[in-house]
């Protein structure tokens, strides 16, 4: 592999995206910032709603051509501008250094090509000339499958083999980042614990970096050493996965650690984040996060910048109620 | 609670084999016992294909089991007359998963309630309607009965699904994963809501989940579901604190811990 170790695989700066949906135009992203370095496992949290899937479509090349738009900021794939390519440019991108696997494998599988042959075509769509059959039987091995699933159809499998047959043919591509979108929701719980486990396995043997898409904070948790909050098509709050679950600057994040938890509070009640996730076809002046924020006060009808949390280089918020207890002195422990 | 002793629902021994299209049979329900005593709430946790959707349906009366029995109060379905078992199936009442799905797109508010609320004269039933929509947090009900499902937000979708089901009075509601979908931060909202209808109106609720902590945080008693038998059952305490099966352990070991400092010292 030509390129530089230390260049981060992916580098989003300021990013803002919309697309057209029934004649109204939805801004999903409206300012999301985040590098992956290669090898380092990153967690994208939010809701829906919030960007994250918009994103990682982006981050692809999947978003539709004519029917959305890069409004500002800038994409850098493994140190080159992807910002204004067109679907032939990411044709000769695509599967090199990024691979995708989303929640639902059925929809991204071929119902009637057999798992074996969906494999070869995206390992010849890299290595030309190398023997697909072999390499088939490699990737089955690594994602855990018996050489007879080349052989089945994907209505053959179960949930958790077609995850791991979608998984084989990412790979096929070796990617330097695999970009998993909710790779587990539709998973059983034990099924899940398997295919984290597996990806865990693989990112080792391979020096495969992942950006672990979910909604799920104590599956990020498990996995991510980094994390980042989106809320609104933002980026709201980003540093090491420790930093984040303890500090929690941003109110939202702590109000999503607290709501994740499932635990009642002395009142016999289970911790919530009031009202709803603010319609993304509507302009939204300030912090989106303001209608629902305990601390929202006359500075948050305009968006902050970043604020450094103090003693934690990687960690940073945009808040301005945190942006002023730092400046006031106070203890920085969580939102509150 | 009232003096005959008898519980508000039970199973019993009850089986269900359905075959598949490839000519299969699946035996979905095997022998399967549960009690739901009144203004309880226990959830029903399995993972896909573990049956717990079929004993649900079983439970409402939507279908009937190939062998064994269910109970309300004490009376078995077989025995009631076709309107005795339309009161029975009117006592429990479902919410589905998809919120969105069970709704018809084309109804407003108002015409979903009146549906529910077809025993009340006409005159009242806009009253009747605005008050339960109240109740589950939709203030004021009135401003939402023209509305049709579209025009809410997926919480409030799922806040009318639960407002529905209570429409009838029911003594037991049957909950089949009504969280799931649902995201994070209303999710809390969601289980707050069934907590203050049943202080309330001291109804049951049978909770049918994958999510072995929601289980945990939400029921009184819990019933662990795995290829169609219950292989486990009691207060939550015990079996999710001590969990006798090998099934349960490996569920409890499954769910990625939370490790957060505690609210105290926010």
């Amino acid at each position: 592999m030509s390129a530089a170790a230390d260049r981060p695989i992916v580098s989003v700066n300021d990013l803002r995206f919309s697309y057209l949906r029934g004649g109204a135009v939805v801004s999903a992203l409206r300012g999301v910032s985040l590098d992956v370095q290669p090898g380092e496992a990153v967690g994208l949290v939010g809701e829906s709603g919030s960007g994250k899937s918009t994103l990682a479509r982006v981050l692809l090349g999947l978003a539709h051509p004519r029917l959305s738009r890069i409004e500002a900021g800038r994409v850098v794939i493994d140190g080159q501008d992807v910002t204004g390519f067109g679907p032939q440019q990411w044709r000769t991108l695509r599967g090199h250094p990024l691979a995708m696997m989303f929640q639902d494998p059925l929809t991204y599988l071929n119902p009637v090509m057999t798992v074996g042959r969906q494999i070869a075509e995206s390992v010849r769509l890299h290595d030309g000339g190398v023997d697909a059959a072999a390499r088939v039987r490699e990737l089955l091995g690594l994602v855990r499958l018996p050489e007879s699933v080349a052989t089945s159809y994907a209505h053959e499998l179960s949930g958790g083999m077609r995850q791991r047959a979608l998984l084989a043919i990412a790979l096929g591509c070796r990617p330097r980042l695999l970009v998993a979108d909710e790779p587990t929701t539709a998973l059983d719980v034990t099924t899940q614990a398997e295919i984290m486990a597996l990806l865990a396995d693989l990112r080792q043997r391979l020096g495969m970096a992942m950006l672990l898409i979910s909604h799920d904070l104590g599956l990020v948790a498990s996995a991510c050493t980094r994390i980042y909050v989106m809320y609104a098509g933002r980026t709201i709050e980003w540093g090491s996965t420790d930093g984040v679950f303890k500090v929690a600057a941003h109110p939202y994040t702590a109000g999503l650690l607290q709501s994740a938890r499932v635990v009642r509070d002395a009142a016999g009640r289970f911790p919530t984040i009031g009202g709803d996730v603010p319609n993304l076809s509507q302009p939204i002046e300030g912090c989106p996060f303001r209608p629902r924020c305990a601390f929202a006060f006359a500075p948050c009808v305009q968006m902050p910048e970043p604020v450094a949390v103090p003693g934690d280089r990687e960690h940073a918020v945009r808040c301005w109620h945190f942006e002023e207890r730092v400046r006031s002195g106070a203890e920085v422990t969580r939102a509150g | 609670m009232p003096a005959d002793a008898k519980p508000l629902l039970e199973l019993r021994n009850v089986s269900k084999t359905f075959r598949s299209a490839a000519g299969e049979t699946v035996h979905a329900v095997r022998a399967a016992s549960l009690l739901v005593d009144r203004g309880e709430t226990v959830a029903l946790v399995g993972e896909s294909g573990s049956g717990k959707s079929t004993l649900g349906r079983i439970a409402l009366g939507l279908i009937a089991p190939d062998f064994g029995d269910v109970f309300l109060e004490g009376r078995s379905f077989a025995s009631l007359s076709s309107r005795e078992f339309r009161d029975a199936r009117t006592a429990m009442q479902p919410i589905f998963q998809d919120a969105t799905a069970s709704l018809n797109p084309r109804r407003t508010v108002r015409q979903l309630l009146a549906q529910a609320l077809r025993r009340h004269a006409a005159d009242v039933v806009d009253v009747r309607a605005a008050a339960i929509l109240d109740s589950v947090g939709m203030r004021p009900g009135l401003d939402y009965l023209d509305r049709l499902p579209h025009e809410l937000s997926g919480g409030q979708r799922q806040r009318l699904a639960i407002a529905r089901a209570l429409a009838v009075e029911p003594a037991l509601i049957v909950a089949d994963e009504p969280l799931s979908g649902a995201d994070v931060s209303i999710r809390g909202q969601v289980l707050n809501l069934l907590l203050d209808i049943q202080e309330t109106r001291g109804n049951a609720y049978l909770m049918i989940t994958h999510d072995i902590s929601i289980a945990r945080a939400f029921a009184d008693r819990v019933a662990v579901m795995l290829r169609g038998e219950i292989v486990e059952s009691g207060p939550v305490g015990e079996v999710l604190v001590r969990p006798q099966h090998d099934y349960t352990r490996r569920l409890l070991a499954a769910v990625p811990e939370l490790d957060l400092p505690t609210a105290a010292n926010a």
